[in-house]
């Protein structure tokens, strides 16, 4: 199993994790977003394997913000949105999932927004659990879960400190 | 990625797949109008979905009393839904800048998770972007 940044083959490939909207973001955009730098989107792949696409993950700059006027906070960080890194479309494919590789995949996603994070301000690291069993994966690994907006995904948030010290 | 610069004053355009193209006669037809007022109204209203997915909202049809009936799914809008800037509730930032200015340490599992990472990184570098 390797992974590796996506290629436009990977679209022909096929990719299904059982959640309609990932597929058709794997079908019809991730290359797009890939090609042209929206975010940067990975693969874990099985060489040798008949459906090779494992997982996918994205990375991406993104700015939290409240749409509130007034700023909310009176601590040392500045009164403007909080760069972050986001973790986004991330997928296990239906054959392969309860074996590990969200895990593997999600330890390279943190790996690399660390890394990038030496380069490029981001306070720390965000995602959108969608399931409660996907939400207490992230959780054991310190993700703190964040009051959501509306009742749809669990939005989570893990401190760059918090990543770099471990 | 440099792109032409879309005029401000003019908008063509060129649709080939022929359901679209006899559902849009069809509409023309039942609703009286052209090209343009055709194009004008989907634009308005999908203007109107987006914004409303990007609020947080959903886009459904609801019955006489009020209960929706049906919700609309289009790849598009999740799109719309998942390019938003990160707008969390207020009192979400308020946790995140929390959380950033007393980071809390690790816990064993993400320690342990990034240990084995960087040991599965030691192994040879992996292929750059834009590999085709």
């Amino acid at each position: 199993m390797i992974i590796r940044p996506f290629r436009r083959a990977d679209v022909s490939a096929g990719f299904t994790c059982g959640e309609s909207a990932l597929d058709v973001w794997f079908a019809k955009r991730a290359w797009r977003h890939e090609r042209d730098g929206i975010a940067r989107v990975y693969v874990l792949e099985d060489p040798g394997g008949t459906a090779p696409i494992v997982g996918v993950y994205s990375l991406s700059s993104k700015s939290v913000e409240t749409d509130q006027v007034a700023p909310v906070w009176s601590g040392s960080l500045p009164r403007f949105p909080l760069p972050v890194t986001y973790v986004g479309c991330f997928a296990v494919a239906v054959a392969h999932q309860g074996r590990g590789h969200g895990r593997t995949l999600m330890g390279d996603a943190l790996a690399r927004a660390l890394l990038a994070s030496t380069h490029v301000g981001s306070v720390g690291v965000f995602l959108h659990a969608k399931t409660p069993r996907s939400t207490a994966f992230y959780a054991t690994l310190g993700f703190v879960a964040l009051p959501p907006l509306v009742d749809r995904q669990q939005p989570m948030f893990l401190a760059m400190e918090t990543l770099r010290g471990a | 990625m440099p792109r032409k610069a879309p005029s401000p004053t003019r908008l063509d355009t060129s649709v080939t797949d022929r359901p679209t193209i006899e559902q849009a006669h069809q509409l023309m037809a039942q609703l009286e109008i052209g090209n343009a007022d055709l194009y004008r109204s989907a634009v308005e209203l999908l203007g109107w979905c987006v914004r409303e997915v990007r609020e947080g909202r959903r886009i459904a049809s609801v019955d006489d009393r009020g209960e929706p009936v049906r919700e609309v799914a289009m790849p598009v809008l999740t799109y719309a839904r998942t390019r938003r800037r990160l707008t969390v509730a207020e009192e979400a930032l308020e946790q995140v800048v929390h959380l950033v200015e007393h980071p809390p340490a690790p816990t064993p599992a993400l320690r342990d998770l990034m240990a084995r990472t960087r040991a599965m990184r030691e192994e040879p570098p992996q292929a750059s972007h834009r590999g085709g």
